[in-house]
């Protein structure tokens, strides 16, 4: 719930409210099965958090809440767009983490660079699990040393990459040149034309989509509440709320959550050159 | 013919009688037969019941799309909590099957359909864990994930399940 509301006030959005204190007042503690829920063969509860019935309006909120800012910020296509130029910056990198001699020339970056200490490091090939431990623990340490600030911060070197990949990515991040994205919602909001045009799209760019200069992101979808469940850890993310004594699943007792409960997937195309974006999107052209 | 996803994921269905219930249930199926020969080409990772592959969900998104899967939804009686019911519309394609044989794909496929989801969930995990993770001690590992999920008689039976699969699991370190 935290991020909610930090993400809420950082974002400037409007949407995305929820009402913490009355969700924290009515939290309570309950079984809960764990099992996905078409097993037969009897149930394993495990004690988690549930809310009290009081809170089903508030839980209703959070949950809409949660939804809104997904659409709105999370999956947004400016957000997923540099996301995904990012992703492909960081593959670029790794590419070359491998290769000591050519690393900083071709990446821009300094041996000691987190980036280039952590894709350098390779616990998948050690020799024994005594060095894999050893290398993963390393590995990790530069891991944690790789937050937003390391990432930006280290653009203007790699402007300066011998790897043109690199050198136009880093550019681009740097001055918001940003791929142009063509969703497939500009064709309307029926799935089967729009699966329609991404098949088109997918054969026409496809030597493109392997080289990366157009990135296809099917990646991003939501619905209002997907029932997460399943291992232990992760028992805390199911939404029960106590309905006659018992736990009930949200599904159970909210229409609201029962009707947007189907997962709505967002499929966007990424394009290094604005004039295959438009060729993707006007195939005959037609404005 | 072109084989397309969609196409993967309903002759998978069709294969095990036509019908199907819930996603967990379908992503367990189709790793497991990747294992065995399927050669769909999906990607898989680790989530929450185990090796999940986004490429299978959106197999699913598609065929739905295209009006070859029907998906319907039941719900457990004890807590109310909902899951997928799958239903194929559309033929099943042989071709998708001809690395693993249609025969054997049938075989299989009503085997799983009839296999507690618990234990086919169980026997993925030990399977990605000692083949992907390259965990020698995949026996405590899957027990860790899975806490009062993974009792002795489920392991046993999920090595059993993958035992009659031809893809038996190593001796784990910690058995």
């Amino acid at each position: 719930m935290d991020y909610l509301r930090r993400d809420r006030l950082m974002t400037g959005t409007g949407a995305g409210a929820i009402d913490f204190d009355w969700l924290m007042e009515h939290v309570r503690v309950g079984w809960v099965p764990i099992e996905a829920p078409d097993a037969m063969d009897g149930e394993e509860p495990v004690l988690t958090f549930c809310l009290d019935a009081k809170a089903l309006p508030a839980a209703e909120q959070f949950l809409l809440a949660r939804y809104t800012l997904h659409q709105q910020v999370y999956l947004h296509k400016t957000t997923r767009c540099v996301e995904h130029m990012i992703a492909k910056l960081l593959r670029a990198v790794a590419r070359h983490g491998g290769e000591p001699d050519t690393v900083g020339a071709l990446t821009g970056l300094p041996a000691t660079h987190p980036l280039i200490t952590f894709f350098g490091t390779r616990p998948d090939l050690a020799p024994d699990e005594g060095r894999r431990l050893e290398l993963e623990k390393r590995a990790l340490a530069s891991y944690l040393l790789l937050d937003d600030m390391a990432i930006i911060g280290s653009l203007d070197k790699m402007r300066m990459a011998g790897d043109k990949v690199i050198a136009d990515l880093a550019a681009r991040l740097q001055e918001r040149r940003l791929y142009k994205t063509l969703d497939l919602a500009h064709y309307g909001q029926e799935e089967g034309v729009q699966r329609k045009h991404a098949r088109r799209i997918d054969r026409v760019f496809a030597g493109k989509i392997e080289t990366e200069e157009v990135i296809k992101d099917e990646g991003a979808s939501i619905s209002i509440y997907t029932r997460i469940g399943g291992d232990d850890e992760r028992t805390h993310k199911k939404l029960h709320i106590v309905d006659a004594g018992k736990p009930a699943e949200i599904t159970h007792l909210s229409p609201l959550v029962e009707t947007l409960k189907d997962k709505k997937t967002y499929t966007r195309y990424y394009f290094e050159a604005e004039s295959d974006r438009d060729a993707a999107r006007n195939p005959k052209g037609k404005p | 013919m072109t084989i397309e996803r969609e196409d993967i994921v309903t002759a998978v269905i069709a294969a095990g009688g036509g019908r199907l219930t819930s996603r967990v249930r379908l992503q367990k199926s189709v790793y497991l037969l990747d294992q065995i020969g399927l050669g769909s080409g999906f990607d898989y990772a680790y989530h929450h019941y185990g090796p999940y592959s986004r490429d299978l969900d959106n197999a699913i998104a598609d065929a739905k799309a295209f009006d070859l899967l029907e998906e319907g939804y039941g719900r457990r009686q004890s807590d109310g909590a909902s899951y997928s019911i799958f239903a194929a519309k559309g033929e099943m394609k042989p071709e998708v099957f001809a690395r693993l044989s249609p025969k054997r794909a049938s075989e299989t496929m009503r085997l799983f359909v009839e296999t507690n989801v618990t234990i086919l969930e169980l026997a993925a995990t030990i399977d990605w864990l000692w083949r992907f993770e390259k965990r020698k001690d995949w026996r405590s590992e899957v027990k860790k994930r899975k806490s009062v999920k993974a009792r002795e008689d489920r392991l046993a039976k999920a090595v059993d399940l993958l035992t009659g699969l031809g893809l038996p699991p190593p001796s784990s370190a910690a058995a």
